[in-house]
């Protein structure tokens, strides 16, 4: 592990396959800034994290969402779109990640704000290294929204 | 050409996509089965042989393959299913739809012992169609009153019946986790799933085939539900079935 930035991102991950997850967090425990990452299963729970609300008062509002499109319940793109339509939530850059390449869904992502749209690599190696590309983006190398 | 001649030939044509569709279904289906089934026998056969080498992420990630593979072979499986239905439908039968109710239960004992459940019906009638098709419907909406049930209490599941002239109307309720509004519209869409794996297992496509087979037998699915109360799924079966 290189040098720990003492800037402590947290991460909202909301994602139902557990492979995607443990790919996830593996590739946040090599990561070269300090971090916290939340997992949710379905699009109510993301949004019950970001409101605070149904039992997840205590949670930190996120610095950035990772956001698969399909979820069971409300789905992401429902969860992106309420996202971007709230005056203090929008702030936050929600990063699609998907195993969809269909031009219709990256069209509508970008259409409801989505702030990058990735198609997750069918590698795992591949997987945890984009991962890790996007997080030392969003995180070290863009000013963030003070919260 | 006249029209009865061009009919004909549009019938061909249609018998010709059918059978193609059938054949690629099911070339393609079969042949992705056979390879999940692969990785999912050779993964537990390394697993029960070499696992007490293998630390924490190495074991987590050998669970990761054997329940992808698992859960790639169900969505295949339930997909087929849903593909078989128009193909593969039988001539209409009459049978006491008690005896198809009977059945279903008895296929759904261990759950239903295991939930501390109770499923109620009244008299029922003598019902057409195709009794295979109707069991899976029957099993599909009483299995899933009895699946997304709340953990505070066991399931009651109520099926009733009322008829007219042209049709049955059936009732199943229960008193499980329902749904919210917003996914009602989306209850019977092809993998379509309102909560996650975690909380309740499954793939998606119970409603979706439930809501094909009745379609098939001239009727309509529909359902009212709320969330933490339960849900009613209220289905029509025409008397007179045209197919």
């Amino acid at each position: 592990m290189t040098t720990m930035n003492a800037k402590l991102a947290e991460i909202l991950l909301v994602e139902d396959n557990e492979g995607d997850i443990e790919l996830t967090r593996e590739a946040f425990e090599d990561a070269k800034f300090r971090n916290k990452l939340y997992v949710v299963e379905d699009g109510d729970q993301a949004l019950d994290y970001l409101y605070k609300r149904n039992g997840k008062e205590g949670f930190a509002t996120p610095d950035i969402v990772l956001l698969d499109l399909n979820l069971p319940g409300t789905n992401g793109r429902e969860v992106l779109e309420i996202i971007k339509s709230d005056p203090v939530l929008k702030r936050i850059p929600v990063i699609v990640m998907t195993s969809s390449k269909a031009e219709k869904d990256i069209m509508e992502s970008y259409d409801l704000h989505a702030n990058c749209y990735i198609v997750k690599p069918v590698s795992a190696k591949k997987f945890i290294d984009v991962v890790q590309h996007v997080e030392n983006f969003w995180v070290d190398v863009v000013c963030l929204p003070v919260k | 050409m006249s029209t009865e001649e061009e009919l004909l030939k549009v019938q061909k044509q249609l018998q010709s996509v059918k059978a193609e569709y059938e054949e690629y279904t099911y070339a393609v289906s079969h042949d992705l089965v056979a390879s999940l089934r692969q990785i999912e026998g050779f993964s537990k056969l390394v697993h029960a042989r070499h696992a007490d080498q293998f630390d924490e992420k190495t074991k987590r990630h050998f669970d990761l393959i054997v329940s992808g593979a698992i859960k790639g072979r169900e969505i295949l499986e339930a997909l087929l299913s849903y593909s078989r239905l128009s193909t593969a439908i039988k001539p209409s039968t009459e049978f006491a739809c008690t005896q198809l109710i009977e059945e279903t239960v008895t296929q759904l004992s261990s759950l239903i012992d295991k939930t501390d459940a109770n499923v109620s019906y009244g008299d029922m009638p003598n019902i057409v169609g195709d009794f295979t098709q109707l069991q899976q419907l029957f099993y599909i909406l009483i299995h899933n009153a009895l699946h997304y049930r709340t953990p505070e209490c066991s399931p009651i599941v109520l099926i009733d019946v009322q008829e007219d002239e042209r049709q049955w109307q059936f009732n199943i309720s229960d008193n499980g986790m329902g749904m919210s509004d917003h996914l009602i519209g989306k209850a019977f869409t092809i993998l379509g799933r309102g909560v996650s794996d975690k909380e309740y297992t499954g793939v998606g496509m119970g409603l979706a085939i439930a809501k094909s087979i009745v379609s098939l037998h001239g009727g309509k699915i529909w359902v009212t539900s709320e969330k933490n109360k339960g849900s009613s799924f209220y289905f029509t079966l025409a008397k007179d079935i045209q197919r």
